[in-house]
């Protein structure tokens, strides 16, 4: 027994007709069937989903991204870790490409020129926020970086993929690196211009082209939603769903010179339970690989993120105030947390190789073992059982670094002085140190209550296993979040959604002006920059069954990000 | 009757905490009205007699709460309640166009930036020395929501002629567990039932103020379903903000620089131009619409020749802002004056306390 008068119908705006000034994903998708597509519109497809390779492919890679540096819990046995002992950096910010591969540190070249010239207002190629707008979140030239990213992403995945093709495993290291910084400079260049791309052979066929546009949409989705000009942790899953697709096409390894063909290697493809992993499986590179290149690239993403979310004023999709973990990122809080993980790791294997040469007579066997809550999963592929030593690991000389690896736990992050010392090393403490340079005026308590009291947790163990945890609790688990997720053959959908087709972006909605502060209603487009309700039954315009009074005090429609 | 959440229940969350955030309000979703106020203010007699002595023996109670609040201590669950209850009888009795005489001071957005609030009370003066309007969004965002609210509600509570509260579109079911209130509850109280005290009384808040039958206040703007007042005064309000229709839009709208009505990018209310202003001024014969819901980073932002006038008073809004904040305060005259403020000092900023790890981390 409403009292309202019926909702007359505004007339729509006449500003609205513009179309967007460039085609989104959603949009592309119409005309290619090839083109990701979404495949999570309701509960049932959440379903779908939560049981689906797709999913666990994707857990599984995470997981790696950060296990990889740590032994898993399994220390390496006395006998071999003099030779192999992984330096407790696992990244050397001096050398950032040295754990990559030549697709790889192309795509950390392109990576680097946004970071550098796509944002700063002084660079001539610089998008400088709009001014202007600068009254609100959400400035509208990130509007112009995002469609300037669209225009540009053909050549950089292009130019990872070439690399790819064009460079062979070398016979020295030095060569190696001096194809990496090569492919970088390549991966630079295709960033910073529109021009094509100048490496091509000729010789794409439609297959690569079709793995391009793939590709393509994953790395569209990966810095942010144009429209609603905001970034969340979906749009971070987004860049590691395109790292996972590049490894499952074999990017994360040098071409050996007898395998011609990108998808020739089989040794070990049984491992990818998902998708049509006849089609397009590498080997599965080893964890350290993975997790390695991951780190560097984690930290070239950040610089280009940490710089939308700065100038253009990002804003935090589906936050929970400052009761999440954080505004934007979850994955390099993990996969920094391992990483300390390892350095403690590597600090416990120093002390018994000092134990060891002062009583080298004294059985060592019941040394005791690293505490560790890792849930280890066996059935990972990116994980065996036991961490095989990377035997191209070049030892890293720690002076160059003043670490001189004393104990830090997770509460060293209160420590300003080696949060400053150390950022450029440990994504940990860059993340925490972003967030102070962010928010300098309060207490990291107030501002971050979550982060502060994982603190207190006595080992990074149990920081990474629950943030790990949180991962899939707040961001996989999550309706509104993975509703906005992609998939082609790679990362493959073995389900059928329960939409046909998606809906378009409600374009006219949005009149001239910056946007995309102040809270968005929940109910209207999902929590991630989608128009579409993620229960289904309302119009696009979240405009329906809005009778709620009848319904008794609590709304009659779950919340959308309800599981 | 069926009880509500007014009545102790078992904590539902104790055992996972974010996570279930999802699956509590269903639980709760078929929960009836508020019990009739003399059933639950006392457990001492009964009746009306009962409950007006019940308020006035718990004056001194009230004002060792409020000293407590303001020392940004939160009180006990049970105090909680029994606080929410007698607001409630204060908010019933409200219009959903609440009359208030001039002078007074307008406060926009808080989102519960407690030590803001605080610096809000040094630069405006203390309640209930001075007459308040606070146009909304108390919680959500912030770090002391819960603080924030309840010192709000005590100092309504005590001094009900001295300070309105109306609601803003955070004051909601569903909008405060996206954006933080509902998590902080769980986490200060490890269960949600001072989040439900709370959001039931939500459902009380008045829709929107006039002063001096000049100057109308709102927390978001206006509803192409509404043209008069009195089509605002005949809303039942007592529900959970729908998601469209005329009490939504007050809630949701926002001024744009454009003619007539637009579609909002919120996906709730609409946007309205400056001749939808001059309109209901006119039809309404009023002088001036004053909203909050934007940040602005000045503080405030007047529009429409000085039809309307958008209020903040979030400085440093989500700890990043760097906008500073504003009140309005007019005097009997109705004369406008605004203050400016900004956040207060790291150094007046409470100290942490500590808690144990999220259960993601157990």
């Amino acid at each position: 027994m409403s009292d309202q008068p019926p909702a007359a119908v505004p007339p729509k705006h006449s500003t609205d007709e513009s179309p967007h000034p460039f085609p989104s994903s959603d949009a592309a998708k119409q005309g290619k069937s090839t083109v990701p597509r979404r495949y999570i519109y309701t509960q049932a497809d959440m379903e779908n989903f939560r049981l689906s390779s797709a999913r666990k492919e994707l857990l599984s890679f995470v997981t790696a991204m950060g296990r990889g540096l740590t032994n898993n819990g399994t220390p390496s046995s006395s006998a071999s870790s003099t030779a192999s002992a992984t330096p407790p950096h696992n990244y050397d910010p001096e050398r950032p490409l040295q754990y990559l591969t030549p697709a790889l540190a192309s795509l950390h070249g392109s990576l680097s020129c946004m970071a550098d010239t796509w944002m700063d207002g002084n660079h001539p190629d610089g998008i400088p926020p709009d001014l202007k707008a600068k009254a609100r979140f959400g400035n509208p030239a990130f509007r112009t970086w995002h469609a300037r990213l669209v225009r540009r992403s053909y050549g950089i995945v292009k130019c990872c993929l070439d690399c790819h093709r064009l460079n062979c495993e070398g016979t020295s290291a030095q060569d190696e690196l001096s194809v990496l910084a090569e492919c970088s400079k390549k991966g630079y260049r295709a960033a910073s211009s529109e021009a094509p791309h100048e490496l091509s052979t000729g010789s794409s066929n439609s297959n690569e082209e079709e793995t391009i546009e793939e590709l393509r949409a994953y790395l569209h989705d990966a810095f942010g939603h144009p429209i609603r000009i905001d970034y969340g942790t979906g749009h971070e899953s987004s860049f590691v769903v395109f790292l996972l697709a590049l490894c499952k096409i074999g990017c994360f390894a040098w071409r050996s010179r007898q395998n011609d063909e990108l998808n020739n290697a089989v040794e070990h493809d049984a491992s990818y339970s998902g998708g049509d992993s006849k089609s397009k499986s590498a080997p599965t590179p080893s964890p350290p690989t993975i997790s390695r290149a991951s780190l560097s690239l984690f930290h070239a993403y950040l610089n280009v993120t940490r710089g939308l979310q700065r100038d253009y004023m990002l804003e935090p999709a589906g936050s929970h105030g400052v009761w999440g973990l954080d505004d934007y990122h979850c994955i390099p809080f993990f996969v920094g947390a391992c990483q300390m993980v390892a350095r403690e790791q590597w600090q416990q294997h120093q002390l018994k190789e000092q134990r060891q040469s002062a009583m080298r007579s004294v059985d060592q066997t019941k040394l005791e073992k690293d505490e560790s809550d890792g849930d280890a999963t066996p059935m990972n592929p990116y994980l065996p059982d036991k961490a095989l030593p990377d035997p191209k690991t070049p030892s890293m000389p720690l002076s160059n670094y003043n670490d001189n690896l004393e104990h830090w736990d997770p509460s060293i992050i209160h420590n300003r002085n080696i949060l400053e010392m150390h950022r450029n090393t440990y994504l940990y403490l860059s993340c925490i140190h972003f967030i102070q340079q962010i928010k300098p005026n309060v207490p990291f308590f107030e501002s971050s209550p979550m982060l502060n009291d994982i603190s207190s947790l006595g080992n990074w163990n149990k920081v990474s296993s629950g943030l790990l945890r949180l991962y899939e609790g707040e961001v996989l688990d999550k309706l509104p979040v993975v509703q906005h997720f992609v998939f082609g053959k790679i990362f493959s959908a073995n389900w059928s959604p329960s939409r046909k087709g998606p809906l378009e972006a409600p374009q006219w909605t949005f009149i001239n002006g910056p946007m995309g502060d102040e809270c968005i209603a929940p109910w209207a487009y999902g929590n991630n920059g989608s128009n579409e309700s993620p229960q289904g039954g309302e119009n696009i315009h979240g405009r329906t069954n809005s009778n709620v009074s009848s319904l008794g005090p609590m709304p009659p429609t779950r919340a959308p990000w309800a599981k | 009757m069926s009880s509500s959440s007014f009545e102790d229940e078992p904590s539902v969350a104790s055992t996972s905490q974010t996570s279930d955030a999802t699956t509590t309000p269903t639980l709760h979703s078929s929960a009836p009205p508020l019990p009739a106020v003399t059933t639950s203010s006392s457990n001492v007699g009964s009746g009306d007699a009962m409950a007006a002595s019940s308020s006035s023996s718990s004056s001194s109670s009230l004002d060792s709460q409020i000293e407590r609040l303001k020392r940004c201590e939160y009180l006990k669950e049970n105090e909680v309640k029994n606080l929410c209850l007698r607001a409630r009888e204060i908010l019933v009795d409200e219009g959903n166009v609440q009359r208030v005489d001039a002078p007074v001071t307008i406060c926009g957005d808080i989102h519960g930036q407690f030590y803001d609030l605080v610096e809000l009370f040094k630069v405006g003066g203390e309640c209930p020395d001075k007459n308040y309007l606070f146009l909304g969004d108390f919680v959500d965002r912030g770090y002391y929501s819960v603080e924030t609210f309840l010192l709000l509600l005590a100092l309504k509570v005590r001094y009900p002629d001295r300070i309105t509260l109306i609601r803003g579109n955070h004051e909601s079911r569903q909008i405060t567990q996206v954006y933080g209130f509902y998590d902080e509850c769980l986490r200060k109280y490890g269960s949600v039932n001072v989040w439900r005290y709370c959001t039931e009384i939500f459902d009380y808040l008045s829709l929107s103020a006039i002063i001096e039958d000049k100057i109308f206040t709102v927390h978001g703007g206006l509803s192409p379903s509404i043209n008069t007042l009195d089509q605002i005064r005949v809303i039942d309000r007592k529900q959970e903000v729908p998601h469209d229709g005329a009490m939504c839009d007050l809630m949701w709208s926002d001024p744009e620089e454009i003619d007539g009505w637009g579609l909002s990018p919120r996906g709730a209310g609409y946007l309205f131009g400056g001749d939808v202003v001059a309109m209901f001024n006119e039809r309404n014969d009023l002088d001036l619409i004053a909203r909050a819901h934007q940040l602005v980073m000045e503080g405030y932002r007047s529009m429409f020749n000085d039809a309307l006038v958008t209020v903040w008073s979030a400085p440093n809004y989500c700890y990043r802002c760097g906008n500073v904040a504003s009140i309005l305060e007019l005097d009997e005259n109705l004369g406008k004056s605004f203050k400016i403020f900004d956040a207060a000092p790291n150094e007046a900023r409470g100290v942490p306390v500590k808690n144990p790890p999220p259960d993601y981390f157990l």
